[in-house]
């Protein structure tokens, strides 16, 4: 590990599905010389990149969970984490995010800004976190990356700087030509490994130089050094770089690199860029609450030789138990030593630490300050603050983002039904938006997540990692049963045959009400019903409401008033007078008009434009009321409310109609009374199932 | 039937408030005076009567236009006199059936154009998903010169598509009005407006008078007025 602070850079790798992140990644590996041989993601040779070492993400060309390595370029030491793109897999990059000092984001020089790029900006803002862009594939047919940079700015509102114009596009993307040292670079070489450099061609030169005027304008408005050597006309490399680091370090500007990981161009002019403008980790403040001191912010030192403040990001478990991966923030956690979890309190010894290359481990002794690393044998969650046990700092968790989709599972078989629960306690703990639970209404198991894609992966993982076969379906939907209108009960319950009997009678009435399940009220006056019998008639009447008349449903708004009854001396008890009950509500019950509802969800969708007709024909086709849409410029809001019968699969469909640039989230709205054929056809698969047992 | 009461209730308002298709109506008044209540209670009025409402809103986002309507119709209901057992069944019905006769469409007031608009509206037509026959128009700014333009722009579109249009239009009480006592707002565009009604404080409630639009003067006042605690339509 680096001595030097000042040499370290600790980045993430952010971008939409496919910009090209693991790729550029490997090209980073490569070039700093921690691998010696590249290979593509799903590639011929069948090795998969570097960083995708789940045999999941090698067969499917994803990247699934974040991945951590390091690699020294200049003398410097760049800790990178490659993070997904799918927003199914949000968790990677927000836990990553939390615990780096800036980030590279990578955008598709075709694709532009999509819906997950402005996912991971909103991310980066939440953890002020400063970024480059990379413009990447600059070599397919259709790349414009002064579109992109144009969409950067007016869709996401950010200050862009071009650092480097192409050479070319498409199929005649030959170089870079870079605006600092205003010259033009060509990357050779089997791998675009020798770098060439040349004076800038004749037809770009003019083009170069509005570029570079436009790129000193942008950043002096941030550098008062600068700007004077600006109007002194004395601008320096140096002067620019420094002006141009600090300004992208307080993130009042981006720079923005250009490029094509695949064809091996402009990858070592990013890492370039990686150690100018981005900040090392005492570059950036970081902040911890004192719980002994009224939770007042207190500002973590970078230092290795104060008490230990570290942030554990990420936990997994492996064949040598649980790994948890930490970023040391203040301090130095040694081998050997003693740390507190601030959350329980508990002291833990500190055993084997290591760092990690993609899933290759290195032991080491120490992780100091600046640093990520991972201790084996602590058992801990996600976002638990580990501090030396003379202090008590606690740093803020990670944003975790709550789930949007649920499936029913079963066992295939006997043997899988053990190793579920194994791999559902492992997979919950270790993913915080993944979470299972076993629904006591319906008695299904259910697995929910941040999409479908999210879930099948987990389905999937079960299968290979803990040879635990499920049958997938669908979540029943919640519905509830209830009345519409005002009824009168009389019921008599009498068993008097001979011997002991029993005797009750009940009256009064039921009714709809609004906004809560259940209300008993007692109006019964001269002893009618004896006082000592009315708790059994709440009681009785209370769980009727656990399971309806009509098919077995959970009731909801129902008010019940008893006015009226009779008693027996000997044979009226607590038992006759529960049955009284059940028998009244019943009565009561049928002669209300009862009728069933289902949940509704509030959808909102957010799209573009071009999409807003597509994505509101499907919500149509789901029983959708549309409330409205909310024009923003690029992007337009649909509100809908839309029964979560007809939601399921929906993300799928979303993704398909607006080319994975709209995303949605939904949320319980309110129970709705369910249209007449969906009762019909609810009653008949109520039938069926009793005929069946 | 609740409906029916309802639709009874404001049989005046309805009948002051018609318009043919490529005709605008404007509601003025100052702020806070209940313009945006009076257009929401027209707006309701339609969509019991089965007409398709577009609510375009300017600034304000769908949560708090959608506020509005439930606020505006729940007390629509409460001020009618109700009998019988499925009164609520009924209510429920009544919202069900307006709320899907009315789209909202929200933007932010410098993103607006009536290009965008028609952008989007032709989605909706095309799609068969919403198909308007009356817009009703919040939160424009008619102290800008360019609502002429704006205005003039919506009422090609409007007479191509046969849409009427009702406006709110702000006015300032601090500002004198032409020499007919005409509010500036309303002159910038006065000739491609055909109806027009002014929203104002009179003692213990808010008068409604109606524009004569020949003799150019806001002087007949209606018998309707409007409650200035609920802000309800109410008959003399």
């Amino acid at each position: 590990m680096k001595g030097d602070i000042k040499q370290i850079r600790n980045i993430g790798i952010s971008a939409h599905i496919d910009a090209g992140k693991t790729t550029l990644t490997e090209r980073i590996l490569y070039f700093t010389k921690k691998i010696h041989a590249i290979h593509e993601i799903k590639g011929k040779d069948g090795a998969g990149a570097t960083m995708d070492f789940m045999e999941l993400e090698k067969e499917r060309g994803i990247t699934i969970t974040s991945a951590a390595t390091t690699c020294v370029w200049k003398e410097h030491e760049i800790n990178i984490i490659d993070t997904p793109g799918h927003v199914d897999f949000t968790i990677e990059v927000e836990r990553s995010l939390r615990v780096l000092d800036s980030a590279v984001l990578v955008l598709c020089a075709v694709g532009g800004v999509q819906s997950q790029s402005i996912t991971v900006c909103s991310q980066m803002g939440r953890y002020k976190v400063p970024f480059v862009a990379f413009i990447n594939k600059c070599d397919r047919s259709g790349a414009n990356p002064f579109r992109v940079i144009e969409q950067l700015h007016k869709r996401l509102g950010y200050n862009t700087v071009a650092m480097q114009i192409p050479i070319g596009l498409e199929n005649n993307f030959a170089g870079i030509i870079d605006l600092i040292t205003m010259k033009a670079l060509y990357f050779e070489g089997p791998n675009g490994e020798d770098i060439i450099e040349k004076d800038i061609p004749e037809n770009l030169l003019k083009d170069a130089q509005n570029k570079r005027s436009e790129l000193i304008e942008a950043v002096a408005m941030f550098s008062d050094e600068l700007a004077e050597a600006l109007f002194e006309e004395k601008i320096t490399a140096d002067i620019l770089i420094s002006a141009i680091r600090r300004a992208t370090i307080k993130r009042q500007i981006t720079p923005v690199f250009i490029g094509s990981a695949y064809k091996n161009k402009g990858v070592q002019s990013l890492l370039n860029g990686i150690l100018n403008y981005l900040p090392c980790p005492s570059d950036v403040q970081n902040y911890a609450i004192d719980m002994d001191n009224g939770e007042t912010e207190v500002v973590l030192a970078s230092d290795a030789s104060k008490p230990l403040v570290a942030f554990s990001f990420k936990l997994e478990d492996g064949p040598f138990g649980q790994l948890t991966f930490l970023r040391v923030y203040q301090g130095t956690m040694e081998k050997g030593g003693t740390i507190v979890n601030v959350r329980t309190g508990k002291k833990v010894r500190v055993g084997r630490a290591i760092r990690m290359h993609a899933n290759q481990m290195e032991e080491i002794n120490a992780i100091p300050a600046g640093y990520i690393g991972a201790l084996f044998g602590i058992e801990c969650m996600s976002g638990d603050t580990f501090v030396s046990p003379e202090i008590n700092l606690s740093m803020t968790s990670m944003y975790v983002p709550k789930p949007v989709i649920s499936l029913a599972i079963k066992p295939k078989d006997k043997k899988s039904e053990v190793n579920i629960l194994k791999a559902l306690n492992r997979f919950t703990k270790e993913d915080p938006t993944f979470k299972s639970y076993l629904d006591e209404e319906t008695n299904e198991t259910i697995i929910s997540g941040m999409g479908e894609l999210h879930l099948e992966v987990y389905v999937e993982r079960m299968k290979r990692e803990y040879n635990a076969e499920v049958i997938v379906g669908m979540p029943k939907v919640a519905y509830r049963e209830t009345i519409t209108r005002k009824a009168n009960f009389n019921y008599t319950h009498k068993k008097q045959t001979g011997g002991a009997g029993q005797f009750a009678k009940v009256g009064g009435y039921i009714e709809p009400i609004k906004d809560v399940d259940f209300v008993f009220e007692n109006k019964v006056v001269g002893g009618s019903i004896p006082t000592q019998y009315i708790p059994a008639c709440e009681k009785s009447f209370q769980r009727c409401m656990e399971k309806g008349p009509l098919l077995d449903f959970p009731l909801t708004g129902i008010k019940i008033t008893i006015n009226d009854g009779a008693s027996h001396a000997v044979d009226s008890s607590d038992m006759a007078f529960q049955a009284a009950a059940r028998g009244a509500f019943l009565e009561g019950f049928s002669k209300a008009a009862p009728t069933i509802l289902e949940p509704i969800m509030k959808v909102v969708v957010e799209t573009p434009p071009e999409f807003q007709g597509s994505v509101m024909g499907s919500i149509n086709q789901r029983r959708g009321i549309i409330l409205g849409s909310q024009d923003e410029g690029a992007i337009c809001v649909i509100e809908s409310n839309v029964p979560l019968a007809d939601m399921f699969g929906y993300s799928t469909v979303l993704r398909s109609l607006t080319q994975g640039k709209a995303q949605f989230t939904m949320e319980f709205s309110t129970y709705k009374e369910v249209p007449h054929s969906i009762k019909e056809e609810l009653v008949k698969k109520a039938a069926e199932a009793k005929k069946g047992k | 039937m609740i409906q029916n009461k309802i639709l009874e209730h404001l049989k005046q308002f309805d009948e002051l408030t018609r318009l043919e298709g490529g005709q605008f109506g404007g509601i003025l008044g100052r702020a806070g005076v209940g313009k945006t209540a009076f257009l929401i209670q027209l707006s309701l009025l339609k969509l019991l009567k089965n007409i398709k409402v577009l609510h375009l809103s300017l600034n304000e986002p769908i949560n708090k236009v959608c506020l509005w309507y439930e606020e505006v119709f729940k007390r629509l209901v409460e001020n009618i006199e109700k009998q019988g057992d499925t009164v609520d069944i009924e209510i429920n019905q009544i919202w069900e059936k307006a709320l899907s006769q009315r789209f909202i469409m929200t933007f932010k007031e410098d993103v607006f154009k009536i290009a965008v608009l028609e952008e989007r509206l032709s989605d909706l037509f095309e799609q068969k998903i919403f198909s308007p026959d009356l817009i009703i128009a919040d939160g424009f700014n008619f102290d800008d010169e360019s609502i002429k333009d704006i205005l003039s722009e919506l009422k090609n579109f409007a007479t191509k598509k046969n849409l009427s249009v009702w406006f709110t239009i702000n006015i300032h009480r601090d500002e004198k009005p032409d020499e007919c006592g005409i509010p500036k707002q309303l002159s910038i565009g006065y000739d491609m407006f055909d109806s027009g009604i002014m929203l104002w404080p009179n003692k213990n409630e808010i008068s409604v008078k109606i524009l004569d639009r020949e003799n150019k003067k806001f002087e007949t006042e209606s018998k309707l007025y409007l409650n200035p605690t609920t802000f309800l339509i109410l008959n003399r």
